[in-house]
């Protein structure tokens, strides 16, 4: 039976919707390796874990999270570890037995105790110094197999900003191997599906290397849409016999606007809650609007919201920081989203106070990339025609109770 | 005496006041209040969550002493008794502090320690014996990983970690940030592992955007207590404890217990310490235990403050020393010398920071009363801030006062508990806290109460031969008392050291002193009249005249008798002569007419007439002599005095001659020769008539 799932990801009938979006992935890989872009808590690790327990058309999936990870030779071993996990007899047939690499740990992973392996291939040789050549040899094999293996790595991000940090000399080398990995892969039966919560493209963007991973399809995950949302709050509600009147979904929805899964679960699972505190009464507009007061936008939730303030501070330039506080402040007061127009003039404004303000076409070009940064950050996006508001209506009531007051409106 | 369900007595320790993972779990159980939903709402999903792949983590957040240890108890005993959850979890408690834990290897040992104590299979201590010590952390995580997820197909159990203190942990324990991430890929990659943690606050691995762990957790927060939860907490514990007197008369106490709340702010911990004041008197363990407690989380609360700005430093510590005044923002601004204005936004600011929290005040809905949220955080403040009191804590005085706000019931309870002091059936330790409860209870009531309670316990002091506590309560007195001369005269004695005395038993003097306010207090008002005299002379023989004149003063502010007072006055009188304060002397005097009148005491009013004289004649008042006495010289006439007369009368021309009036002076001197002569007093009239011969 399904249950409410905040924060770990989504599994078996605890994963729901989706499906169009899995199937259209599916498809995507067919012929491309995959990017998938979402902020946080949008749901790329269900997803993924959900392509790893039904996998379709003859492949198989082996899952990784890399966010540990802070070598290349560290990444080889949890590959091989990985295979080994989830297609052990893909493992078996097609790499330990013929693989010189492996053929001495044959006895090892067919013993009860396999859970020396990983311990044994890091005594086997330096991978530090071999990795690549290794890993080749890994893929090579693979590409040899009959199979169809599909790599899904999750927190890649985090990998590489580990790896940056700690080994740099491994970090372009590696990006230039998995770049050639990804582009092999694609002639043969391999595919990768790639993602993380730090936004990937950005990441390199920044590191000037995003051109190293231009070959992946970007595919975005966005929010539930309101039949989602209302699908999921009814039949958990009913599920758990909670009584609510017909203002409850609409409330929801409207409170949360797309919703983050994280936040819908979250809340669903907070009105649940309090009817349980007392299950003869029958939530209405009033208890969703109660419980989204104190517990979205209350001392737990705040925290929790102030990354998307703190973001850009992280990812931002001052100049563009400054900027966009000013835009997502002014949207935060603002009742349908502004006209890019308006905001223009309001970028434009500030940008004139500035010690040596940008001519037109600089200003125009400036603000069009910090527009397409707040976009693909997730922070705005296009709700009619050239009009612009906040993607999340949480993080939008959010941001006018916490910040709006730093601009008088518009 | 406390017993258990099982009839067993108990020591205080055991019962687990402020160690609550040693109460026994049946207590636990039974007492529980305020968690049931969450629990079984968690239990509920540890249920669902057994058969499934994917795993869910949870997080408990509560300030010190809102039950964090308590709930994982509950859960432990929760998933051991259910015969579903034991066979699909493996519970592992981690202990409360778990300092050396510094990575996530280490982590991980500890794991596979803790299964090698509860389990029979040999290959956890085997496996801890062999990585134990290894220096290398990525070895021991890849020995002991795939061992747990192999643990994990192999027996169905998910390893149910029980951790507290996750924000020491993770922010300061785990130098490594990536620990971290891998404490996150262990909890999720084929998880066969779900961890229950708690924390006292949002820490920053929960919140920061950059951390691995940032919304990982399905994270609650443990609520303080409501008053209606309080009520019902203190009511289960005494019915567990059995205390039918207490459940009888429950009604009684309800008014007591929301004060408790008030004070404790719904702190489960605090509700509880106080609980043992209810029912146990027990007030040494559990001082003693606050002192112990506060020292502990002494540090965790300084770094709080230090990321405080000044002001909002400032403010707390305010409100924290605000004990019994309302803490309305008029108030607060009085304190702080700043205004009202000022204050208000400051307040408003720390309320949604979450430091303070606000109620209506119901007999002004214009104004409200704040309050610092954590009652643990209020307490410390206090207590750091109190500079006075270091053997009384404030926090319990406050406690005593609103709980035994009736006099007559706290003089009962003094009662009871000098009884115990008197009683040989009572153990030592039993009479020590009594003693202890008593001198709680001297800091409370009217200035007058508390006096008299602190004088019962000098004299204790005196009697069992302690002159350090006896000066100790003088000490205190002090300020209550309008005897401060005196006592300021007693304590500087008792402070003497050897070689420094003025000759005065003083051990015995104070004891006398004693006596007299015993003897006042029981009404024996010429009793304490008389021991005050008596007193008094010891000091006068001493030239410590102004102390007697205080000592005096308060037998007379008590008097009810003419006589006595008459007395009294004549005796502050001659004090305030000798001091040569003649004005003061003098209207000592004319006060003591009407008293010594209404007592009839005519001899009495004859010297005080003569020493009234006395002094108008050395203050030059001349006229005002001879009037008085003249007046003296009727009242001699109706006692039938002839020496009295005589006295009178030459008095009476020495003042004459003051003013210049020879023939009138003569006349008195010559009357007074013959009044002397005729009576027979002949030193008298052999001293008039050296009188005579001066004036001529």
């Amino acid at each position: 039976m399904a249950d409410f799932i905040v924060g770990s990801p989504a599994m078996g009938e605890d994963f729901w919707f989706r499906k169009e979006f899995i199937e259209n992935l599916w498809e995507s890989l067919e012929k491309h390796n995959v990017l998938l872009i979402a902020p946080r808590r949008i749901g790329k690790t269900s997803v993924m874990y959900r392509m790893l327990e039904k996998p379709i058309h003859g492949w198989k999936p082996i899952h990784l999270n890399v966010e540990d990870i802070k070598m290349p030779s560290d990444f080889l071993i949890t590959l091989i570890e990985a295979i080994r996990e989830h297609q052990p007899a893909f493992f078996k047939e097609a790499l330990a037995k013929s693989w010189d690499f492996l053929k001495g740990l044959l006895s090892t992973i067919e013993k009860v105790e396999a859970y020396e392996f990983k311990i044994q291939l890091r005594k086997k040789e330096n991978l530090k110094e071999n990795w690549q050549e290794r890993a080749n040899q890994l893929l090579q094999r693979i590409q040899a197999s009959p199979d169809r293996i599909l790599f899904i790595i999750d927190e890649l991000p985090d990998m590489l900003n580990g790896m940056l940090e700690s080994t740099a000399t491994d970090y372009l080398p590696f990006l230039h191997w998995f770049r050639k990995a990804r582009e092999a892969s694609i002639k043969s039966n391999i595919r990768w599906i790639v993602g993380g919560s730090v936004n990937l493209v950005a990441t390199l963007d920044k590191q000037g290397s995003v051109k190293l991973i231009n070959d992946l399809k970007p595919e975005v995950l966005k929010p539930f849409t309101y039949e989602e949302v209302q699908t999921f709050a009814s039949q958990m509600l009913q599920k758990e016999g909670v009584g609510y009147d017909d203002t409850v979904i609409p409330q929801i929805f409207e409170l949360l606007g797309s919703p983050i899964p994280y936040f819908l679960q979250m809340f669903t699972q907070e009105l649940h809650r309090t009817w349980k505190r007392n299950p003869s009464q029958t939530l209405t507009a009033e208890t969703v609007n109660q419980i989204f007061n104190k517990t979205l936008l209350g001392e737990m939730a705040r925290d929790k919201l102030q990354h998307y303030r703190t973001r850009l501070d992280i990812h931002y330039s001052l100049e563009d920081r400054e900027t966009a506080c000013l835009l997502l402040n002014n949207l935060s007061l603002s009742k349908n989203g502004i006209s890019r127009r308006t905001l223009f003039n309001h970028y434009k404004k500030l940008d004139d106070q500035r010690p040596n303000p940008k001519k037109i076409d600089a200003l125009n070009r400036a603000f069009q990339r910090l527009l397409l940064h707040l976009q693909s950050d997730f922070y705005i996006e296009e709700v009619k025609n050239e009009r612009f508001d906040f993607a999340s209506r949480l993080i939008k009531t959010w941001w006018k109770k916490y910040y709006g007051f730093e601009c008088g409106g518009y | 005496m406390v017993l258990n369900a099982e009839g067993i007595e108990m020591h205080a320790d055991i019962i687990g006041l402020f160690r609550a993972d040693i109460t026994p779990i049946d207590r636990l159980l039974q007492t529980t209040v305020g968690r049931k939903e969450m629990l079984e709402d968690l239990i509920s999903k540890l249920r669902a969550n057994a058969g499934k792949k994917g795993g869910q983590h949870f997080v408990f957040i509560g300030p010190r002493g809102i039950g964090k240890t308590h709930f994982l108890s509950l859960i432990e005993h929760g998933v051991h008794t259910d015969e579903k959850l034991s066979a699909c979890y493996t519970a592992i408690r981690f202990p409360e502090e778990n300092n050396r834990i510094l990575s996530f290897a280490d982590f991980l040992l500890c794991i596979i320690r803790n299964l090698a104590e509860i389990g029979s299979d040999p290959q956890w201590q085997q496996l801890n014996d062999k990585y134990a010590v290894l220096e290398d952390d990525q070895l021991i995580i890849d020995a002991i990983i795939p061992r747990l997820k192999f643990y994990r197909k192999q027996s169905g159990k998910i390893i149910l970690l029980l951790l507290e203190n996750m924000d020491s942990l993770l922010t300061q324990q785990f130098k490594n940030k990536q620990d971290i991430h891998r404490l996150r890929t262990f909890l999720m990659d084929s998880p066969c592992a779900t961890l229950i943690g708690t924390a006292p606050v949002f820490f920053s691995e929960l919140y920061n955007v950059k951390s691995p762990l940032y919304d990982f957790f399905d994270i609650q927060v443990l609520e303080d207590l409501s008053e209606e939860l309080t009520i019902e907490l203190i009511q289960q514990n005494l019915e567990w404890e059995k205390q039918e007197a207490l459940l009888e008369d429950f009604s009684t106490l309800i008014p007591k217990i929301r004060t408790i709340h008030t004070m404790t702010g719904g702190n489960p911990r605090l509700i509880m310490m106080l609980y043992e004041l209810v029912a146990h008197d027990t007030i040494l363990e559990v001082s003693n235990q606050f002192q112990k407690l506060l020292d502990q989380i002494s540090p965790f609360y300084q770094d709080r403050l230090k990321d405080l700005a000044p002001q909002e430093r400032a403010l707390l510590e305010t409100m924290a020393l605000m004990r019994s005044e309302p803490k309305t923002p008029a108030a607060i601004a009085l304190r702080l010398r700043k205004s009202p204005q000022q204050i208000s936004s400051l307040l408003q600011r720390m309320t949604q920071a979450g430091y303070l929290t606000v109620a209506g005040n119901p007999a002004d809905k214009r104004s409200r009363f704040y309050r610092i949220k954590e009652g643990f955080f209020d307490l410390w403040l206090a207590m750091s801030e109190s500079r006075i009191h270091k053997t009384r804590l404030p926090y319990l005085v406050e406690f005593f006062r609103v709980y035994y706000q009736d006099r007559d019931e706290r003089e009962k309870k003094r009662e009871a508990l000098l009884k115990i002091g008197e009683s040989p059936e009572y153990k030592e330790r039993e009479k020590e806290n009594a003693r202890k409860m008593l001198d709680y209870l001297s800091d409370i009531g009217n200035n007058s109460e508390r006096f008299d309670a602190k004088m019962q316990l000098a004299e204790k002091s005196i009697a069992e031969a302690d002159n350090h506590a006896a000066l100790d309560y003088l000490q205190e007195m002090e300020p209550i008392t309008s005897m401060k001369p005196v006592l300021q005269w007693v304590i500087q004695e008792c402070g003497k050291k050897p070689g420094e005395e003025t000759g005065i038993d003083i051990n015995k003097w104070l004891a006398d002193l004693i006596e007299y306010w015993k003897t006042q207090r029981s009404g024996e008002l010429e009793k304490a009249a008389e021991i005050a005299q008596r007193l008094g002379y010891d000091l006068s023989d001493r030239g410590l005249h102004e102390i007697r004149i205080e000592l005096l003063k308060d037998a007379l502010g008590r008097a009810v008798e003419p006589a006595q007072k008459c007395k009294l006055l004549f005796a502050i009188s001659s004090c305030q002569q000798i001091l040569g304060q003649f004005q003061n002397a003098l209207s000592s005097l004319q006060n003591a007419e009407l008293p010594c009148l209404e007592s009839g005491n005519k001899n009495t009013l004859q010297r005080i007439y003569n020493d009234q004289a006395h002094i108008l004649h050395i203050l030059g008042r001349y006229r005002e002599t001879i009037d008085l006495l003249k007046k003296n010289d009727d009242n001699c006439i109706e006692l039938g005095t002839p020496g009295g007369r005589a006295v009178s009368l030459s008095n009476q021309a020495f003042s004459y001659h003051k003013l210049g009036n020879l023939s009138a002076a003569h006349r008195c001197a010559n009357k007074a020769l013959k009044i002397a002569g005729k009576a027979g007093y002949n030193p008298l009239a052999g001293q008039i008539e050296d009188i005579i011969h001066r004036l001529e």
